[in-house]
């Protein structure tokens, strides 16, 4: 149901990672596994806006990290996601 | 599987390729892949083949166009065009015996009859009258003379019907002559000639639009792929 986008953006919150570590990472904090296509769409979308930009230079294990921009348009869409969430919540409590 | 999985990835663009194969191999050696991976890849290199090459696009669905095209060919009847001659000349210089039929054509009971004779079109059920009319040409190459044309996937047929249509025309000219006391002094029929090679269907013309409308629909949906890609 999420966006892989913005998993590969909340993997990168905490530290660069490579293809690999963000998989393991994002099955870790979701439960749910992203395939290696599914994966690398969303970074070459990322990277295209310049939401995330290679670090390192091992080609087969490229790191990659949060831009300022990436990092911007990560917390607005969280924000904006923690208040469907809360209004969601609120309004399944009984009445 | 990571030999297929490494197949199924020569699917993305050659540049996408140049730039994330070697990451997109090493991920492969890292994880342990399962066989859904081989349809998620596929679909990744799908994408990326519409969003990085429109030009591709067109030219990929250009070839399935013109594949298509020349299968469709194959399966059209020939069409052997058999092509005669009437002309009539009248008493009076002045009368125009051909000035009826630039308004009437062959009456409904008169194409019936050269259908149930020579059973024609017999796959076309309650078409046969319409297909019957749409193959039929007539051209006026004179005042005085009209050449008639029927088109047939076989040639003996072909030349028989046209003959008859020759005839059914110079009865209706006649007949209208009689009318309007204009008499003609003779007809001159040409026998229509066994029509000697297909001139139809045209494969370069199909094979043609087949490239143009593949090309055209491959760029439609690379642009609107494009316009409506997520946003993050």
């Amino acid at each position: 149901m999420a966006d892989p986008s913005l998993l590969v953006l909340a993997s990168l919150a905490d530290g660069d990672k490579h293809g690999y570590a963000m998989m393991e990472d994002i099955e870790r904090f979701t439960g749910m596994r992203l395939g290696p296509g599914t994966l690398y769409g969303a970074i070459t979308r990322l990277e295209e806006r310049g939401w995330i930009r290679v670090v390192g230079a091992d080609e087969r294990r490229r790191p990659y990290r949060l831009t300022a921009e990436g990092r911007r348009h990560l917390n607005a869409q969280l924000s904006s996601l923690e208040r469907v969430v809360k209004t969601g919540l609120q309004r399944l409590k009984p009445i | 599987m990571r030999t297929l999985l490494r197949l199924v990835a020569r699917l993305y663009p050659a540049k996408w390729r140049a730039r994330y194969g070697p990451e997109l191999d090493g991920l492969l050696d890292d994880m342990t892949p399962i066989w859904q991976d081989v349809l998620d890849v596929a679909k990744g290199g799908l994408q990326m083949q519409l969003r990085h090459s429109v030009v591709s696009l067109a030219v990929l669905f250009s070839i399935v166009g013109a594949g298509v095209a020349m299968l469709v060919t194959l399966t059209l009847p020939t069409q052997l065009i058999a092509r005669g001659f009437v002309s009539m000349q009248p008493r009076d210089t002045a009368a125009d015996p051909l000035s009826t039929l630039r308004t009437t054509t062959f009456s409904g009971d008169q194409l019936r009859s050269v259908l149930d004779a020579h059973n024609l079109f017999p796959s076309d059920g309650g078409h046969r009258e319409k297909r019957l009319r749409d193959s039929i040409r007539l051209e006026p190459v004179s005042k005085n003379a009209l050449r008639v044309s029927f088109t047939y996937p076989d040639a003996r047929t072909a030349q028989q019907v046209t003959w008859e249509l020759e005839v059914l025309l110079a009865n209706t000219v006649r007949a209208n002559t009689l009318l309007t006391n204009t008499a003609l002094s003779r007809v001159i029929y040409e026998y229509p000639n066994t029509p000697p090679t297909a001139e139809g269907p045209h494969l370069l013309a199909f094979v043609a639009t087949g490239l143009l409308g593949g090309a055209m629909l491959g760029m439609m949906i690379g642009i609107l792929w494009q316009q409506t890609r997520p946003s993050t």
